[in-house]
């Protein structure tokens, strides 16, 4: 019981308050102290307090939760504390999608990271995962399965805020139907695939159709490879997304919170091809936006969606085409779709969050 | 959501767009290598060339420990890339009987070998201290 503890500390790698599971890392703070609990975020890197402070600190009663996302000296240097350790299994990224040269730093990263996942499985005195994809990742190794509990996020803040900008001034650019995909430009997410599926669906459903991809670069190699497809495509990539009118591939540069909120509510559809995603957050967004999905159905992705979007395999290409025409031209199909989204989209609110959140602090 | 009810292209069409992918084929093999879509193995079914590929060793040395107790296969192989065969089945020997205590104190990465060494060996004398006590 949670109540038998005067502290609970949070543990992370890096922290970002930005980032997904830094954002839930503050949430989570907020709660526990709410309680009226001490609760701390240390971290290796990031703006949170150095992990050496941990060990000055009084751990009388204290347990510690470690967000579990990559690899680090964490788990070895808190292995030895006689205090209860939980911990938040994110999923680590399989290191085979990172093969270039300059993608080594993150593919030992990820590899070392996922050789860590079996020593934190048994270290865990309890598991708390994103979704059933990433407890199954690491119940083999612990001594309880892990409790399933979505990410924590603010999901309504983000839709509030659209409505207290104007959209953007109306541009020819914004004229055009787009489909959306947002997350860091990388191997394991597959923009690659959004490319080829931009050009058939620009030559067999509407040629004016775009794309926006929101997430920076992970690699040069990648932003090279990334590239030279785009040229063969004949597809011109652009930054500005209320200008650039003739660009196939919009990425916009340091989009904030309230022209993200924008760009969700201008998108036509949100089309996701990623091989490896350990719960989604983009996804849930769009849901948010009531923006219908296409997505491939690969990891956490279909738990995640449910039944609020369309789930095609990867290199069934005439079907995942039939599929998005039907997304973006049946008002019929995007109107069950809205339904169907509102509904999961309370599974997955913060409120819903929350109350598992508290249930599961309750239980070990 | 089910596609059932979607329209899909007539045959011609879906034939055009197979063939367009297909055309892409040397391009998008830059990407990842290709083909290789193995997942990640259940440690309850894995096999010892698996484990190989997944810690990159050369010399694993594979014993009954570790499918009987997979519990300890991620440590094994975190301590095997790093220590000898011979301390690593020490190491097993007394896993049998000091779960506990291996938690608290060899899981710790900072750990050097020589530390190492120096917990098997109080480790092996409490055990043996263990007996001795149990025996009179």
């Amino acid at each position: 019981m949670i109540a038998n503890y005067k502290a609970l500390h949070q543990l992370l790698p890096s922290f970002s308050p930005r980032d997904a599971i830094g954002n839930e890392a503050v949430i989570m703070q907020r709660t526990l102290r709410g309680l009226g609990l001490r609760s701390e975020i240390f971290a290796e890197q990031g703006e949170a307090r150095g992990l050496d402070e941990l060990f000055s600190t009084d751990l009388a009663q204290s347990a510690l939760l470690y967000h579990f996302s990559i690899a680090s000296t964490i788990p070895g240097r808190i292995a030895p504390l006689r205090l209860p350790k939980l911990v938040r299994y994110h999923s680590i990224t399989p290191p085979w999608f990172f093969n270039s040269q300059g993608e080594l730093m993150a593919q030992q990263a990820c590899s070392l990271g996922r050789r860590q996942i079996p020593m934190v499985g048994v270290i865990a005195d309890a598991v708390l995962a994103d979704s059933a994809h990433n407890a199954a990742e690491i119940n083999p190794y612990s001594e309880k399965p892990a409790t399933v509990m979505p990410l924590l996020r603010d999901y309504e803040s983000l839709t509030q805020l659209a409505h207290r900008f104007d959209p953007l001034p109306g541009s020819p650019a914004l004229n055009r139907p787009a489909l959306l995909f947002v997350g860091r430009i990388a191997p394991n997410k597959c923009q690659q695939d959004l490319l080829i599926l931009l050009s058939l669906a620009q030559k067999f459903i509407a040629k004016d159709l775009r794309l926006i991809l929101v997430g920076g670069f992970f690699s040069t190699d990648f932003h090279r490879q990334f590239c030279d497809l785009a040229a063969h495509l004949g597809l011109r990539i652009g930054a500005d997304l209320q200008t650039d009118h003739g660009a196939d591939v919009v990425i916009p540069r340091d989009v904030a919170d309230a022209d993200m909120a924008l760009i969700y509510r201008q998108a036509r559809a949100f089309v996701s091809m990623s091989e490896h995603e350990g719960f989604g957050v983009p996804l849930v967004e769009a849901m948010f936006f009531d923006l219908p999905i296409l997505a491939h159905r690969s990891s956490a992705v279909p738990e995640t969606l449910g039944e609020a979007g369309l789930l095609v395999d990867k290199n069934d290409w005439p079907t995942t085409l039939a599929a998005l025409k039907a997304i973006l031209q049946d008002e019929e199909l995007r109107s069950t779709l809205t339904i169907a989204m509102r509904q999961r989209r309370k599974a997955l609110s913060l409120n819903s969050g929350l109350q598992q959140f508290n249930q599961w602090l309750n239980s070990f | 959501m089910s596609l059932n009810n979607i329209n899909s292209f007539d045959p011609k069409t879906q034939q055009q767009i197979r063939d367009i992918v297909a055309s892409l084929k040397v391009q998008r093999a830059g990407f990842r290598h290709a083909d290789l879509e193995f997942s990640w193995p259940n440690a309850e079914h894995i096999s010892k060339g698996d484990l190989k590929s997944m810690a990159g060793l050369q010399d694993l040395f594979f014993t009954h420990h570790f499918t009987s107790h997979r519990r300890w296969l991620g440590p094994c192989i975190i301590l095997a890339k790093r220590i000898s065969v011979g301390l690593l089945n020490r190491l097993l020997k007394i896993s049998m009987v000091r779960q506990v205590e291996l938690n608290q104190h060899l899981w710790n990465l900072a750990l050097t070998v020589q530390q190492l060494e120096q917990r098997v060996l109080l480790l092996e004398q409490q055990q043996r201290e263990v007996k001795v006590g149990d025996r009179q």
